[in-house]
């Protein structure tokens, strides 16, 4: 129990040492993630190409078109937060004194946690602000903010782990480039981004199997679902559970790929 | 030719076997990259937008609009390789003491980025093509204006990128130059639009659009490479190109002498 606690009062301090390093640029972060990318991709996606590339566009569908991009948003996000691991290992190992401290397995779900807390926190004002920004292109009246909000979050918790997997696997960070290309690339085209599930499997009914292996198409479905309260997507009950188990999947496999790489304990 | 000036063209020479050299080490490694992004962008531009309603008129334009997209992608990975020699390696230090005149140097440096992204995209674009087959409807391509519209946008991002590279601060560089910079010249282009079409429900942010130079790429690619009149005249591009690369070095100049302080 004393063990337990004295573990829980470290982890805590690992949380409140990740806010310290990073307050210098929580106000960059909300200026970029929180306000730049919404305005703009409200803009390129709901005012532009809704009405430019489709033979008639409307709210709803600007609205879809839009809704997807937050998981460029959270990828970005996560991605910057969690890569760090990759260049400490490679260079400070900072990470070595950390393992010391705490078991590794719950460094390992700290970086997660903090990483999914944060981006969740950054990435809260985007759908208020694409809305504020595009009041008449954008229908958010249907929105269920609840269910929203906790897929924000699950969405957030996945992501951080992917990438912390993504940090732990690559070799050098002379690899990230292929991470974007030959993954994360094809993860976003193929997770929602623009094209929504139904359209994907009226396109190829494979590659509509296949998505359903893309972690991201649980969050930006669930995100469409939630703000159109149609039922042209993948409905919420499976969206948040899958986003979930994801997230385990990868804390698993980032645990593992951890122990091999840092040979601890 | 005066007998310095022959010196310099031997050294750039010797500069550019060595680009070579570098290139062909990290061929396979960026061809696998791009080979992956372009059949993504065949699949998500020829299959999945027209299955969710996009016209099929607009595969081509669109695809066509991605091709200027890999080809920032490409540049940010030039400026990216840049900015970690200023922070890390300084191997820049190195070709500042080589009997070369800056211009000299820097112009290798470009054209280093302009070989690489021509190697490793413009093959992979014409397979996108041809995968996308009878879907890429072309009026009147003209190959040689396309050519140039292609040099020269590969001429703007390797000075853009270099110039970011060296004026920004690495901290900054890295956290806000593409949410604050990057962004909005891509997003606030008609890369995946058409120009043409914006103009035609908001007509004064279309001409917001031709400050961003981004505008220029994605059109004058579609207006070479597809021809016909539904896109900004090919020459207008050309102009307007020239006019941004001439800002593009002004500004690489100032980030010279902001971070190296070259004598």
């Amino acid at each position: 129990m004393i063990a337990l606690k004295q573990s829980l009062s470290v982890f805590l301090q690992f949380m409140h040492r990740d806010f310290f390093t990073r307050r210098k640029k929580i106000m960059d972060n909300i200026v970029n993630y929180g306000l730049i990318y919404p305005i703009v991709f409200a803009i390129e996606s709901a005012y532009f190409q809704g009405r430019a590339n489709f033979s008639t566009p409307n709210p709803t569908l600007n609205t879809v078109l839009f809704a997807g991009n937050i998981v460029l948003v959270l990828m970005l996000f996560t991605y910057k937060q969690n890569i760090e691991l990759l260049f400490d290992l490679e260079d400070k190992r900072f990470i070595d004194y950390q393992i010391i401290m705490l078991n590794p397995v719950f460094v390992i779900i700290e970086r997660i946690f903090f990483t999914a807390l944060y981006t969740f926190t950054i990435a809260l004002p985007y759908y208020p602000m694409g809305g504020l920004i595009l009041q008449n292109y954008i229908d958010l009246s249907h929105t269920n903010w609840l269910q929203l909000i906790t897929l924000l979050f699950a969405g957030s918790l996945c992501l951080s782990a992917y990438h912390l997997l993504a940090a732990v696997v690559l070799q050098r960070p002379a690899d990230i480039g292929a991470l974007w290309s030959r993954v994360n690339g094809a993860l976003l085209a193929f997770g929602g981004f623009w094209v929504p599930l139904w359209a994907i499997k009226k396109y190829s009914s494979v590659l509509g199997t296949l998505a359903y292996l893309n972690p991201c198409l649980y969050l930006t479905e669930g995100v469409k679902g939630a703000i159109t309260g149609s039922s042209d997507y993948v409905p919420f009950w499976i969206c948040l559970p899958m986003l979930f188990a994801f997230s385990g999947l990868f804390t698993a496999l980032c645990w593992w790929q951890f122990r091999r790489r840092t040979d601890c304990l | 030719m005066p007998p310095i000036n022959k010196h310099y063209f031997f050294t750039y020479r010797a500069l550019v076997r060595r680009n070579f050299y570098v290139i062909r080490q990290r061929l396979q490694h960026a061809l696998t990259n791009a080979v992956v992004r372009i059949f993504v962008d065949v699949i998500e531009f020829g299959g999945l937008l027209p299955a969710m309603g996009v016209s099929e008129a607009l595969i081509a334009p669109l695809f066509v609009g991605s091709i200027g997209l890999q080809l920032l992608f490409q540049g940010m990975g030039f400026g990216l390789r840049t900015i970690f020699d200023v922070k890390f390696n300084r191997f820049i230090d190195y070709h500042m003491t080589l009997p070369l005149p800056k211009r000299w140097l820097f112009a290798s440096y470009i054209t280093y980025f302009c070989m690489e992204a021509t190697i490793i995209t413009l093959p992979l674009f014409t397979i996108g093509i041809l995968l996308l087959g009878t879907k890429f409807h072309t009026v009147a391509p003209n190959y040689l204006l396309f050519f140039i519209v292609y040099l020269m946008t590969l001429i703007f991002y390797g000075t853009l990128f270099l110039g970011l590279s060296l004026y920004y601060e690495f901290d900054w560089f890295m956290e806000n130059v593409w949410p604050r910079r990057l962004t909005f010249l891509l997003m606030l282009s008609p890369t995946f639009f058409i120009w043409h079409k914006a103009y035609s429900f908001a007509p004064y942010a279309a001409y917001a659009m031709l400050a961003v130079p981004l505008t220029y790429v994605a059109e004058g690619l579609r207006a070479t490479l597809i021809g016909g009149s539904e896109y900004l005249s090919a020459y207008l591009c050309i102009g307007a190109l020239s006019f941004w690369i001439f800002l593009a070095i002004v500004f690489m100049a100032r980030g010279i002498h902001k971070r190296l302080d070259p004598v």
